[in-house]
């Protein structure tokens, strides 16, 4: 279950409630220790268990990207992924809430050896990491 | 010796914004048509650009997130989406004028088609992005640039008659021969010119590169207020120039070869050696800085690992953005499409980007999540939101006056 | 509704893009008038490259790309006023007299463009003598335009 349209849910976090619309939809994700970029907060799951919605999880990657967009675009983004992705019903890539130690202004998880999903993993396989050069950093 | 070059990121992005292709023409036709009578727009554009860059460098220093980061953030999915379609039309046609921007200056320099040069500039330009450290290509294109102010000498030397010059800066209307909506689309251009979105993507995204801080925060000012004026004042030059030279001779400039040649007349072949270098540099650091950019807005959209800060190995997605940019960029000037033309045309999209890239910013800039103590005095957010409202009014202006004066003609 | 619209625009289109139906004898003069102001612009940037190139303040490459960029917009110049149609026989004394000073230009430029590519300075000396009459025929036709 997940909400995308910014209905104010609390989420307790280290005694913070936050606006889920604001400080977590769409933030930056970076792993902490090596400050890696992970993606942005595409989406959330929320646990409706309890009285209060509280966020289960953070959904991130085109699966949770694309139903946000409206009407036919988001279809056709969301058709197209289901294709190409291996898996039969790709879901989102879900980071458990039990992972995020700090949200400022990115939410900072730690570092789960996420890697670079999908896209990012098959470009570097298939095409950049072949290129001579790819594997030196210039800095 | 290195702190002094640490203002090379600001001189760099002003020269994209200010002195890249289309506007070293642009410059040149407005102070052969108009004279100095569009000059308080440079002047109006240089403080716009000054107050977001100002914020935005600010942001990056402070969180370390970058402009197009923040304007998904603030803007939700779908309006940013919006924004990352108009401003990366922008960026991209804008790039592929950069490529015919060089390849003309080599063009110039040494006869050869500029067609056969394209190939090599975009191999060249790839591989700056791909192995040059961030620093050491600021610094020498930002430094080199600077050549460009071969211009002001060769006003100087052109010896005119500055009241007559002043006295134009003086009159904010068209001259006889122009109408009003001319004068006006010609605004707009010069205006957007000196605002296009792609100058803060660039500025924020190369003071993460820089690995700023908040202790960053002086030179981050540094930058702006040293990198803009300068990048004005070459726009202005130009014009003055162009308008001492062929305002008399009743010259109507619409090429890089003309837009040159009043260094010639009044400086000789070193003059005109002299300014082919900085021609050369302004758009090749015109090149990279939105080459760059088309990245940086695609992958902070998305939140992929951006930046020539890591090995391309991670963040392949990045990469690839930016070699099909260079592709498709090269492919179209082979066309034989007029480069400068091709800035005319990203105007329209311009009219988009640049109200959805500026509001988050200011947005942000207040935000204390972000900035902590530093979010913005009231006079940043009075400035702020004065441009706002300029920016906007020129947005919904732009693409009726360019159908009605027919780009200008 | 919407498809008749659509229609009137595709008229409007087709007629717009069809090569110079001028409607009326202002059009033609003014038309004539703007042509001209475009010769006197290539005509006086080839004078000043020429200049400049026999003052040894530039490079041959250099002065024949400008000159060749020169001679490539005086064709186009040429090629859009030769397509008019006057309408009228009161405008064909325009006409022709615009058609043969454009044609004049065209021809100086061109061979403008053959000395510099020779670094033939004394053909480019004798040639850019001839800009300046050139260039007072074309004024007198530029102020037909508005």
């Amino acid at each position: 279950m997940s909400t995308s349209d910014g209905r104010p849910t609390g989420v307790t976090h280290a005694g913070r409630v936050l606006h889920a619309g604001l400080h977590l939809l769409d933030r930056q994700i970076v792993e902490q220790g090596t400050g890696r970029m992970a993606g942005k907060v595409d989406d959330v799951e929320l646990a409706l268990d309890e009285d209060v919605p509280v966020v289960r999880a953070l959904l991130t990657g085109p699966a949770g990207w694309g139903p946000r967009l409206p009407g036919l675009l988001g279809r056709l983004v969301t058709s197209v992924h289901h294709r190409l992705h291996p898996a039969e019903d790709p879901q989102p890539v879900a980071i458990d809430m039990t992972h995020v130690v700090d949200i400022d202004s990115a939410v900072h998880v730690d570092d789960q050896d996420l890697g670079d999903q999908g896209l990012g993993e098959w470009l570097d396989q298939h095409f950049i990491g072949r290129i001579p050069g790819a594997g030196d950093a210039t800095e | 010796m290195k702190k002094y070059l640490a203002v090379t990121l600001g001189i760099l992005t002003a020269i994209g914004g200010f002195v890249d292709i289309g506007d070293l023409v642009t410059n040149a036709l407005v102070g052969a048509r108009f004279g100095m009578r569009l000059a308080w727009v440079v002047v109006v554009g240089v403080l716009g650009i000054i107050v977001f860059a100002e914020m935005s460098g600010r942001i990056a220093a402070v969180s370390g997130r970058a402009t197009f980061d923040l304007v998904r953030e603030r803007l939700g999915p779908r309006a940013a989406l919006v924004g990352l379609v108009g401003s990366f039309l922008v960026t991209g046609l804008t790039l592929t004028a950069e490529l015919g921007g060089v390849s003309l200056a080599v063009e110039l320099a040494f006869g050869i088609n500029y067609l056969l040069v394209i190939p090599w500039v975009m191999v060249l330009a790839w591989l700056v992005v791909w192995r040059v450290k961030f620093n050491t290509m600021e610094t020498g294109f930002g430094l080199l640039g600077l050549f460009l102010v071969v211009f002001v000498v060769a006003l100087v030397a052109a010896a005119p008659d500055w009241s007559a010059l002043g006295a134009q800066v003086s009159t904010p209307r068209p001259p006889p021969s122009e109408d009003w909506p001319t004068y006006a689309y010609y605004a707009i251009a010069l205006f957007g010119a000196a605002m296009t979105p792609y100058e803060v993507f660039f500025f924020s995204s190369g003071g993460v590169e820089e690995h700023w801080s908040a202790k960053d925060l002086t030179l981050s000012k540094l930058n702006v207020f040293l990198g803009f004026p300068l990048g004005g004042t070459l726009s202005l030059s130009i014009a003055a120039v162009a308008a001492v030279t062929f305002l008399p001779r009743g010259i109507q400039v619409d090429n890089l070869g003309q837009t040159v040649l009043p260094v010639a007349v009044y400086l000789g072949k070193v003059g005109l050696a002299l300014v082919l270098i900085g021609v050369f540099a302004a758009t090749f650091g015109a090149t990279l800085e939105t080459l760059l950019s088309c990245g940086y807005s695609v992958a902070q959209y998305f939140g992929w690992q951006w930046g020539k800060m890591v090995r391309p190995r991670q963040d392949a997605r990045f990469h690839t953005v930016l070699i099909a940019v260079l592709v498709v960029g090269a492919m179209t000037l082979l066309t034989t499409v007029d480069p400068v033309k091709v800035t005319e045309y990203s105007v329209v999209f311009s009219a988009v980007a640049l109200p959805l890239t500026y509001l988050p910013i200011l947005i942000v800039a207040n935000d204390p999540d972000y900035l902590g103590r530093r979010t913005n005095g009231p006079f940043a957010n009075l400035l702020g939101v004065s441009y706002l409202v300029l920016i906007l009014v020129a947005s919904l202006a732009a693409v009726p006056l360019m159908i009605w004066t027919k780009a200008g003609q | 509704m919407m498809r008749a619209a659509g229609l009137v625009l595709a008229v409007a289109v087709l007629c717009v893009s069809c090569a110079g139906p001028t409607t009326s004898d202002s059009a033609l003069l003014s038309q004539a008038g703007r042509s001209a102001q475009s010769a006197v612009s290539e005509l006086q940037t080839v004078d000043l490259a020429a200049r400049t190139q026999l003052g040894d303040h530039a490079w041959w490459s250099y002065t024949d790309v400008v000159v060749t960029s020169s001679e490539d917009s005086m064709s186009a110049i040429e090629g859009t006023f030769d397509s008019r149609q006057p309408p009228t026989v009161d405008t064909d004394a325009v006409y022709q007299r615009t058609t043969k000073a454009l044609s004049d230009a065209a021809d100086l430029v061109t061979a403008m463009r053959i000395s510099v590519r020779r670094h033939d300075t004394a053909s480019l000396r004798r040639q850019t003598a001839q800009i300046a009459p050139l260039v007072r025929r074309l004024n007198r036709l530029g102020k037909l335009a508005p």
